[in-house]
């Protein structure tokens, strides 16, 4: 979705809070149990000019996550920030 | 003595802890699918600790990108995940 909104002209924002951090996980291997391993496009984002990728740092920080254990890069946002930052944008969904 | 096993994101939902008030202690417990990422969370490590050892299937770990760094748990395959349902009388899936 994000991807073909891009090819569109839109500019794009990409929030992972909560469970959602876990997809960013490097090192998957999704195949041992039959699954897509759609985290490789995570690595596309950038040629999509999609570069405002924010992770919250409390969701990390409860998971004992770091930006080393993710497979892009990424900008952590305090769980204050993310309010503001999402009124900045005129659409949002939620996956 | 009954085998457990969960399989839901203890970030998520309370099916991991619901169970635990329900276990026996001499059940068993097995983490599978997304309830393997109860190992991440550092409170949950901490409640296990009383009811361990905690079995976690390998195969969900590895797909999750994820390793083990606690002696409580450990880590299973599926055939050995299929002896330990016939080890217990019953198997009760949260």
């Amino acid at each position: 979705m994000a991807l073909a909104m891009s090819n569109f002209g839109q500019e794009v924002s990409l929030f992972f809070i909560e469970d959602g951090v876990l997809q960013l996980i490097k090192q998957q291997t999704p195949d041992k149990i039959q699954h897509k391993a759609y985290h490789k496009t995570f690595g596309a984002l950038t040629f999509y000019d999609i570069d405002n990728i924010y992770v919250c740092q409390q969701s990390m920080l409860e998971r004992k996550l770091t930006v080393t254990d993710l497979s892009i890069a990424v900008t952590l946002i305090e769980l204050g920030q993310l309010t503001a930052l999402i009124g900045e944008h005129d659409q949002v969904m939620v996956f | 003595m009954i085998l457990h096993t969960v399989s839901t994101s203890p970030f998520t939902d309370q099916n991991l802890l619901q169970c635990l008030k329900r276990k026996q202690p001499t059940d068993k417990l097995m983490l599978i699918q997304d309830a393997v990422y109860a190992i991440m969370k550092a409170d949950m490590t901490d409640t296990l600790l009383t009811h361990g050892p905690i079995y976690v299937l390998s195969e969900d770990l590895l797909a999750r990108g994820l390793q083990i760094d606690n002696k409580l748990y450990i880590a299973i395959s599926y055939p050995e995940f299929v002896t330990l349902t016939l080890e217990c009388e019953q198997v009760i899936s949260w």
